[in-house]
């Protein structure tokens, strides 16, 4: 700064920084953002930058420790303690104490916005621990339902599938089984039936065979009875009727006979019949049955197919979402990244806190030489050196990501 | 056998996240609030099969823990990450001078952290 430059100026510098400070301290307060922060940085380095320039100026324009300049304007003068506005004029010492007071007014504000920013530090920590400590639930929860949902599909459909398939088949042979029986207990009955006709025939011809023999046995007698001519009259009489009885009792058991064999036949056309019929029954039994089973073992499978399909869509569906609670698990590390962050710009605002406050120092010391002022303003350009590199080391670090560099 | 990671970080967040992330692949996991406990860890007996270590924490910061732990009998070769906000190329040479073997920027996928755990230890 050359040495024409007017003391208002500063002053006037002096005023948007102690503004901007107020303004961004305000926002801190009100708003907790990062913006705010940067806001306050800015205040914080133009007052840096200010009292570096009003060193600069008075090294150069020093005349022996005291400086007369006086303010051209009104807004200048209010910069002034009221005993020197009274007196109508200003003096650099008093324009510098001032100034110092005007940084030092700053660090109780910065140190206000670094407990804030470590108040939303801790915060978010918290905030992050809750959220990991949920999505970790939700994930536990997740994976009993795969492996629920895996055991279903194997362990507890395919017995059940198994176990019925089984009971049918059970089923079928116990009702092919009585079947059968039941066919060979009927023809054992007609069989025995058959056998007593057969009984009854043999009867038949023994009647047959007395009935001739008494007819002979008749025939005999009448023949003696002619022989014994008038006195054998009344024996030929009863000859006579013992011959026509044999003679019916003959036919009657002709015809039993012939009634028989009928009955025999009968019999036997009748057993045919029932094993037939029984037989188509039977088939028709089974269709009907082999119908139902074919008909419940696709449905079955339909069931089966369907939930199988579910319970694979189920698991892709659980599946995905695990990996997204994973990839949300993975994204909590913003949280620390963010921390790391913060932290960086508060020490960056210790750093300007530190720096303002030898600042405020040296102009408001009432020993002020010039022999001094350019080993002071070294090392306060030392320091501001080490704000801005730690400033830009932090934004450097948040403006990375996704490196991975395996040596 | 699952193969062990031990995780060091100052951050209660990275430690849940890194935990979540990786016993979730079936590996173990052991966790180090700082250096110093885990170098304490190591001491008494951990055998971890790999380290990922933050940079800036406590006391000690991640190359220090690095050069601490190459000087344990056994240690020579465990793979070690660092995991950090950081960037620096000065930083990442001083890393692999100390012995680490990788340089890891936070925030990192899950897919990605894992892909570098099964490259640098063999069955994991």
């Amino acid at each position: 700064m050359r040495p024409q430059y007017d003391l208002a100026a500063l002053a006037g510098l002096a005023s948007i920084a102690a503004a901007l400070t107020v303004l961004s301290g305000y926002a801190i307060g009100t708003e907790k953002d990062l913006d705010a922060i940067s806001l306050h940085m800015a205040a914080a380095f133009l007052i840096t930058l200010l009292a570096l320039a009003a060193m600069r100026y008075l090294t150069r324009v020093e005349t022996g420790g005291h400086y007369n300049v006086r303010p051209k304007h009104e807004h200048e003068r209010s910069l002034l303690p009221p005993s020197d506005r009274q007196n109508g004029a200003g003096s650099s010492p008093v324009l510098l104490r001032r100034l110092g007071e005007e940084l030092a007014a700053c660090n109780p504000i910065i140190h206000t916005l670094c407990d804030h920013v470590q108040n939303v530090v801790q915060n978010t920590e918290d905030v992050a621990i809750d959220i990991m400590t949920r999505l970790n639930r939700v994930d536990q929860a997740i994976t009993e339902l795969i492996d629920f949902l895996r055991a279903s599909s194997h362990d507890k459909i395919l017995p059940v599938i198994e176990q019925t398939e089984h009971r049918l088949h059970t089923i079928l042979s116990d009702f092919l089984t009585n079947r059968t029986e039941a066919i060979f207990e009927s023809r054992s009955h007609l069989g025995g039936i058959a056998d007593s006709v057969q009984r009854l025939d043999a009867i038949v011809q023994s009647i047959r065979k007395v009935a001739r023999q008494t007819n002979m046995l008749a025939l005999n007698a009448t023949i003696e009875a002619a022989r014994a001519g008038v006195a054998g009259r009344g024996f030929a009489v009863v000859a006579s009727e013992v011959k026509a009885l044999a003679r019916q009792t003959d036919q009657a058991a002709k015809d039993i006979g012939e009634g028989l064999h009928a009955l025999k036949d009968a019999i036997g056309e009748s057993m045919e019949a029932l094993v037939e019929r029984q037989g188509r029954e039977q088939r028709k039994d089974l269709d009907t049955m082999f119908s139902a089973i074919g008909e419940l073992e696709q449905n079955m499978k339909t069931v089966t197919e369907q939930q199988q399909e579910t319970l694979v869509k189920m698991r892709e569906e659980s599946e995905k979402i695990a990996h997204l609670v994973i990839d949300l698990i993975g994204s909590i590390q913003f949280q620390d990244v963010a921390r790391q962050k913060l932290n960086g710009v508060t020490g960056v605002l210790h750093q300007i806190v530190a720096h303002s406050a030898s600042l405020a120092d040296i102009v408001g010391s009432d020993h002020l030489g010039g022999e001094n002022i350019e080993g002071v303003l070294a090392a306060v350009e030392m320091q501001r050196r080490q704000a801005m590199e730690s400033s830009k080391i932090s934004h450097v670090a948040g403006a990375n990501s996704n490196i991975i560099d395996l040596f | 056998m699952a193969k062990k990671v031990m995780i060091v970080d100052d951050s209660q967040t990275m430690l849940m996240s890194m935990e979540g992330i990786l016993s979730k692949a079936g590996l173990d996991v052991a966790k180090a609030n700082n250096a110093e406990e885990a170098l304490a860890s190591l001491k008494g007996g951990a055998k971890p099969d790999m380290m990922i270590t933050d940079l800036n924490m406590g006391a000690m910061n991640g190359i220090q823990l690095i050069r601490e732990v190459r000087r344990l009998p056994g240690y020579q070769f465990m793979p070690i990450v660092m995991l950090t906000t950081e960037s620096q190329q000065a930083r990442r040479e001083e890393a692999k001078s100390a012995g680490a073997t990788g340089w890891i920027v936070k925030p990192v996928q899950p897919d990605s952290m894992l892909q570098v755990i099964r490259q640098l230890v063999p069955g994991a």
